[in-house]
């Protein structure tokens, strides 16, 4: 799938699963792409950055709407409203079990039967590769297709990044639009500048 | 953070979207300590039959979920 990306693009996606384990999360989705595009330095990036979405602003919002682990600024908030402090049950989990005990330990995955009745072997998330997400993979055909409209033998970053500013949503875009950019103009914006590029 | 935190806390769970929401993440936060947890008894040598017992299912039931790892 990776052959025609460019060598900072692979290495995008590289940053992607770096950033989806630092946050714990069992899977790569758009919001780790971007981020992985983001610590790059591209005119799409540069127009992103222009519109107050920067790497840091990224990971924070990511930070609010999902959380390490799983849990979400607001999950935190319902547990404390019932009497429980995430915080202090991770500094517990950490005190007995190391760092990001909790935010690691694996939820209840399904195990199923391959052929031959072997049980598949369970995934590792900080030495497998991480699988994925949908929407994430829809990114990476739509950044194929755009790399092919350009008629370019190459994959590129910003056509990773267009491919990200999917119209029809994913929380790559979420993100954006919570940091206060319009995935839209950014689109157009990039789409004019690789046109008078060409 | 804490604002948000703030925010919950001045809230009564009798609001379901909070009340809810804590519950689902009361059973995800089980999950995870669970996971620790058994992982934690095999490391000290228990047996399925114990660790079942003391989480009160069958020893079959826990080695069906966390037997995998």
């Amino acid at each position: 799938m990776f052959e025609r990306f460019t060598a900072d693009a692979r290495q995008a996606v590289a940053r992607a699963q770096h950033e989806a384990l630092a946050f714990a999360h069992p899977w790569i989705g758009t919001e780790h792409l971007l981020l992985g595009v983001l610590a790059a330095d591209t005119p799409g990036v540069a127009l992103l950055a222009e519109a107050g979405v920067t790497l840091s602003a990224a990971r924070l919002a990511l930070d609010q709407f999902v959380g390490r682990g799983g849990f979400c600024e607001r999950d935190a908030a319902a547990l404390h409203s019932v009497g429980i402090d995430l915080a202090q049950v991770r500094h517990a989990a950490k005190a007995s079990f190391g760092p990001s005990a909790l935010d690691r330990a694996p939820v209840r995955r399904c195990r199923r039967r391959s052929l031959f009745g072997h049980y598949r072997q369970q995934r590792d998330a900080t030495t497998e590769k991480l699988p994925f997400m949908p929407r994430a993979k829809r990114a990476l055909e739509r950044a194929s297709m755009e790399a092919e409209r350009s008629r370019h033998d190459q994959l590129d970053l910003d056509q990773l990044l267009l491919g990200l500013l999917d119209p029809k949503g994913n929380m790559a875009v979420d993100l954006i639009q919570h940091l206060g950019a319009n995935p839209e103009v950014v689109r157009a914006q990039l789409r004019a500048r690789r046109d008078d590029a060409a | 953070m804490t604002e948000a935190v703030d925010t919950a806390a001045a809230a009564t769970s009798q609001d379901p979207q909070v009340g809810l929401q804590a519950v689902a993440a009361l059973r995800r936060l089980a999950e995870r300590l669970e996971a620790l947890q058994v992982d934690n008894a095999r490391r000290h040598g228990w047996s399925w039959q114990q660790i079942g017992q003391a989480l009160g299912v069958s020893k079959q039931a826990v080695h069906k979920k966390h037997g995998g790892r």
